[in-house]
């Protein structure tokens, strides 16, 4: 897993996007174990107390749990995972989309440009 | 934690010392091998003269050495980039000062004895065993002339005075080299304490004179010579009263020296 | 969360220069906080009156309750910012001293972490090259299960991939009741690890913040509100 985080936001919210991904996207399969905290730790070089909130936030939100003295696990629904990720690229269009309008761009063209670099 | 003080300073200075133990030793042996050569030639006097001069200086050296490193020990130790992890430990500066100043009489005094038994070896042709017969003939008659009990005590107020004699001279030491680091400038620590040592000299050289100025110019030449009919009247009393005044002059320095070198360790402390 | 490490007006004055003015701070066990400024701010200052090895010359510190001392000592862990280590020792001798001195310290954990790195007990430290004299340094600290670990300027000075490690062993080793302080100036390293933030500059502290509480008031890292603050 690439870590790649951006320093100008909260690294719990990326980390936590980064997870869903990877749950949606079935790199994690249901029921999967994930890295315990201190590896994820570790490989991103972020502070264990931040990663220990992403995950308490996912296991709030349904995504994963925790079975005690085992470590945490991708949750049997991967659903939630996969409505959370319909979310962020739901929400990352209308940013992209609205960037665009401020430079001036047409609709048409938005949707010309997608789907010229869609095709690259 | 102070037993492992201990374990640490023994075994820093021993490490350094025993080089010098096996000197003073070997030159001991040497000495006595070239008595087995003895005759009448100046080829012999030459080297035998020449051994025991050898077998003096490697015992100064010993002695003089073992001052030395307890000293530069203890510079080394507080007061360079070694001072970071030393004081960091779980230890008081009084546990520090007093491990460092014991184990530095206890090395002292082995030097001391290491010395002697290359005394012993050296004369061990029957010149210590005649040396031995003196002595014990001299405690004999001390012993006959002035009681077992006036022995005793005698020899332990002497003994007294010398190892506070001893330990002030290694405090005062470590006062000058705590005193060293006071200052901003911090590149000639170790000037600056031989420069304290000298003032320190200086002082007592000073004080000396004027104590006898004062009793000069006072005119206490009557005094005096009441003192001297006293001590001839009293003169066990007046013994133990000299020997005890040297005994508390000593300790009553050693403390201040120690209380200079605890008070800089723990509120003027600048490590650079 | 209770209070590791509090200062009450602390001051230091060295000669004409005031180096601490009236300093108020408290550090909460748990975090990992950042000591961030300029040189000559008054970090290094701020960290030997932690550590005991200044005395304040107005107001008060307390680590765990206690003023500076044996007591204190015994749980706050230090990593200065120079060669500390008697270079003479073998790695196996400075264990054992450490293991020695320190209750907290488990050579099971230096031991292995010397062993990822090739370094080997009977080796004398200085014939160690200089990182590897630093990451000897810095796995004794971390091998002690302190209340506080006090680490000052610990990447300054190395290679990015010495760095690296440094970092790795920060996080490896941390103890989610203990807090650590690390100072530094090369903020963009370590700024992912830290959970707060403390710039000081001229003696005075300009500000304490979560990390958090920077990038969403701010929008940007902390390397670059840096720059912003402490700009010429």
């Amino acid at each position: 897993m690439e870590w790649k985080l951006d320093k100008d936001r909260p690294i719990c919210p990326q980390l936590m996007e980064l997870i869903v991904t990877g749950i949606a996207g079935g790199e994690y399969a249901a029921g999967e174990k994930l890295l315990s905290v201190r590896e994820v730790a570790l490989q991103a070089g972020v502070n264990p107390n931040t990663v220990q909130k992403a995950f308490s936030e996912m296991e709030r939100d349904g995504m994963i749990f925790s079975r005690a003295g085992s470590g945490w696990f991708v949750a049997e629904d991967t659903g939630k995972a996969v409505e959370r990720v319909e979310t962020l690229a739901r929400t990352r269009t209308e940013e992209y989309v609205s960037g665009m309008r401020a430079l001036r761009k047409e609709d048409a063209d938005i949707l010309r440009m997608v789907e010229e670099v869609c095709h690259e | 934690m102070v037993k492992k003080l201990f374990k640490y300073e023994f075994s820093a200075m021993l490490k350094k010392l025993l080089p010098l133990f096996v000197i003073v030793l070997g030159t001991a042996f040497l000495n006595r091998i070239i008595q087995f050569f003895e005759r009448d030639s100046t080829t012999y006097n030459i080297l035998f003269v020449s051994s025991v001069v050898l077998l003096v200086i490697s015992c100064v050296v010993l002695l003089v050495g073992t001052l030395w490193i307890s000293v530069s020990r203890y510079y080394k130790n507080m007061f360079t980039n070694e001072g970071y992890l030393t004081l960091s430990l779980p230890v008081t500066a009084d546990q520090h000062i007093t491990t460092k100043c014991v184990t530095a009489l206890a090395c002292g005094i082995l030097s001391f004895l290491v010395c002697l038994f290359g005394g012993m070896i050296a004369t061990s042709n029957g010149i210590f065993s005649e040396i031995v017969k003196a002595g014990w003939w001299l405690l004999r008659k001390f012993t006959k002339t002035f009681g077992a009990g006036r022995t005793i005590s005698y020899s332990l107020e002497v003994i007294l005075l010398l190892l506070l004699s001893a330990v002030k001279t290694i405090l005062v030491l470590y006062a000058c080299v705590s005193l060293g680091q006071l200052g901003k400038r911090n590149r000639n620590r170790p000037a600056k304490a031989v420069g304290f040592f000298f003032i320190y000299y200086f002082a007592v050289q000073v004080l000396a004179t004027a104590g006898l100025i004062v009793i000069a110019v006072l005119d206490l030449s009557g005094k005096l010579e009441a003192l001297a009919e006293w001590i001839n009247l009293h003169p066990h009393t007046a013994a133990n009263l000299f020997l005890w005044i040297g005994i508390v002059w000593s300790a009553g320095f050693c403390i201040l020296y120690y209380w200079i070198s605890r008070h800089v360790l723990t509120k003027k402390l600048n490590l650079e | 969360m209770s209070e590791l490490v509090r200062c009450e007006k602390l001051t230091k004055i060295y000669d004409r220069t005031v180096a601490l003015d009236h300093i108020d701070l408290t550090v909460e066990n748990g975090k990992i906080v950042g000591l961030l400024g300029p040189n000559g701010s008054g970090k290094t200052t701020l960290i030997k009156l932690l550590t005991g090895l200044l005395t304040p010359d107005e107001g008060a510190v307390l680590v765990d309750g206690n003023a500076p001392g044996p007591e204190t000592k015994k749980v706050v862990a230090y990593l200065p910012d120079r060669n500390f280590l008697n270079t003479y020792m073998k790695v196996g001798e400075i264990v054992q001293y450490f293991e020695d001195f320190y209750e907290d310290f488990k050579p099971e954990r230096a031991y292995r972490m010397l062993e990822e790195l090739g370094i080997e007990k009977d080796v004398q430290l200085k014939t160690l090259s200089k990182g590897n004299k630093e990451k000897v340094a810095l796995i004794l600290t971390m091998s002690r299960d302190a209340k506080l670990y006090v680490l000052d300027e610990p990447i300054a000075g190395v290679d990015p991939a010495t760095r690296d490690y440094i970092i790795r062993t920060i996080i490896s080793n941390y103890q989610p009741e203990a807090s650590v302080l690390i100072s530094t100036h090369l903020i963009s390293d370590v700024e992912s690890v830290l959970d707060e933030v403390i710039f000081i500059q001229n003696g005075t502290i300009l500000l304490q913040k979560t990390v958090d509480e920077i990038r969403e008031e701010k929008g940007m890292s902390v390397d670059a509100m840096f720059r912003e603050v402490f700009r010429w």
